[in-house]
C-alpha cells in the first residue's frame, strides 16, 4: 500500500514537474541566435521607418498649418493640434516598434526591450486616442472615417491587450497581441504604397 | 495609394479631369487596405508559426499543447501536495516504533 503510494507521488511529481518546464519553456521561448542575414527583414524594416519618419515629420515641426501634407484641412480648431500631436507620438512608436521586433535587442538587452516596450505602449494609446477623436472630422467620406476610427480602435485594444498580457506574464499571448499592434501601427507606412 | 489611384482615378497620372467623388473612395479603400492587409499577414505569419511549433513537437513526441492531458481523470497534484504538507509539530515524546 506504502508502495503504491510512493510510486502514484513520484508519478505525479514527474508529471507536475514535466508540464512546469513545459510551460515555462514555452512562455520564455527565445528566439534561436540566427545571423542577420536569416532575419531578411530587421535591416530593410528600420530602414524604412526611418526614412518614413523623415519625409513625414519635418512638415509638422514648424507647427504651421500651412505646411501640413494634407490639405485641404477640416475646419475644426482642435484639428491641427491633434493631428500634429499624433504625428509625433506615432513616429515615437514606429521607432519603438522597430526595437521591439529586433530579436537580438529581446535576448541580449530585455532591460532595453522592457523601457522601450512602455515608451511604446504609452506613445501609442496616446496617438490612437488622438486618431479616433480626429477621424470623425475627415474630408474624404465616411468610408474613410470609419477606417480610420476601425484603425485607432484596433490598434488601442491590440496595444492594451499586449500590455495585459505582459503584466500577467503571458510571454506567448503578449508577443501574439504586440505584432498585431505593431501591424496597425505599421498601416500608415503601407497607406503611402 | 499609389496602387489605389492607379486603379480607381488613372485620370490622377495622366493629367486629364479628375472626380472628387472618384479620388475620395480612392482614399478610402486604401485606408481599409493599409491595416486590414498588414493584419492579415501578421495573422498569416502567426498561425504559420503555431503550425510549425505544433509539427515541431510531434516530431520530437511532446505533447503540442503546453499542458499535460490526463484523459478526463482528474490532475494528482492536489493528493501529492497533501501528502507533502508538514506536519503539525507535537510537543508530545516520540516513541520509537
Amino acid at each position: 500500500m506504502r508502495r503504491a503510494t510512493l510510486i502514484t507521488m513520484l508519478g505525479a511529481m514527474w508529471t507536475e514537474e514535466l508540464s512546469r518546464s513545459t510551460s515555462v519553456e514555452d512562455d520564455h521561448r527565445i528566439a534561436p541566435r540566427r545571423p542577420l542575414l536569416r532575419r531578411p527583414w530587421v535591416v530593410p524594416l528600420a530602414l524604412l521607418t526611418v526614412i518614413f519618419v523623415a519625409y513625414a515629420v519635418p512638415p509638422y515641426l514648424t507647427l504651421d498649418p500651412a505646411r501640413a501634407r494634407t490639405q485641404p484641412m477640416p475646419p475644426h480648431a482642435s484639428y491641427y493640434p491633434l493631428l500634429v500631436t499624433h504625428i509625433f507620438l506615432s513616429s515615437i512608436a514606429l521607432l519603438a516598434a522597430c526595437l521591439q521586433v529586433w530579436p537580438w535587442l529581446r535576448r541580449s538587452h530585455p532591460a532595453v526591450h522592457r523601457w522601450s516596450g512602455r515608451v511604446y505602449v504609452t506613445v501609442a494609446l496616446s496617438a490612437s486616442v488622438c486618431v479616433m477623436i480626429i477621424s470623425p472630422m475627415g474630408l474624404y467620406g465616411a468610408n474613410q472615417r470609419v477606417a480610420n476610427t476601425m484603425l485607432a480602435s484596433l490598434w488601442f485594444a491590440t496595444t492594451l491587450a499586449g500590455f495585459r498580457a505582459i503584466r500577467q506574464r503571458r510571454i506567448a499571448d503578449h508577443r501574439q497581441w504586440m505584432l498585431r499592434s505593431f501591424a496597425l501601427c505599421f498601416s500608415i507606412v503601407a497607406f503611402r504604397v | 495609394m499609389f496602387i489605389a489611384f492607379a486603379v480607381f482615378v488613372p485620370e490622377i497620372f495622366t493629367g486629364a479631369e479628375v472626380d472628387p467623388a472618384d479620388v475620395s473612395q480612392a482614399i478610402g479603400v486604401t485606408s481599409w487596405l493599409s491595416w486590414v492587409v498588414n493584419l492579415l499577414i501578421v495573422e498569416w505569419w502567426l498561425h504559420r508559426r503555431s503550425t510549425s511549433d505544433r509539427r515541431r513537437g510531434d516530431e520530437i513526441g511532446q505533447p503540442s499543447s503546453n499542458r499535460i492531458r490526463t484523459r478526463g481523470n482528474p490532475p494528482e497534484t492536489e493528493s501529492v501536495s497533501a501528502a507533502l504538507v508538514k506536519p503539525e509539530s507535537s510537543k508530545s515524546l516520540r516513541v520509537p516504533t
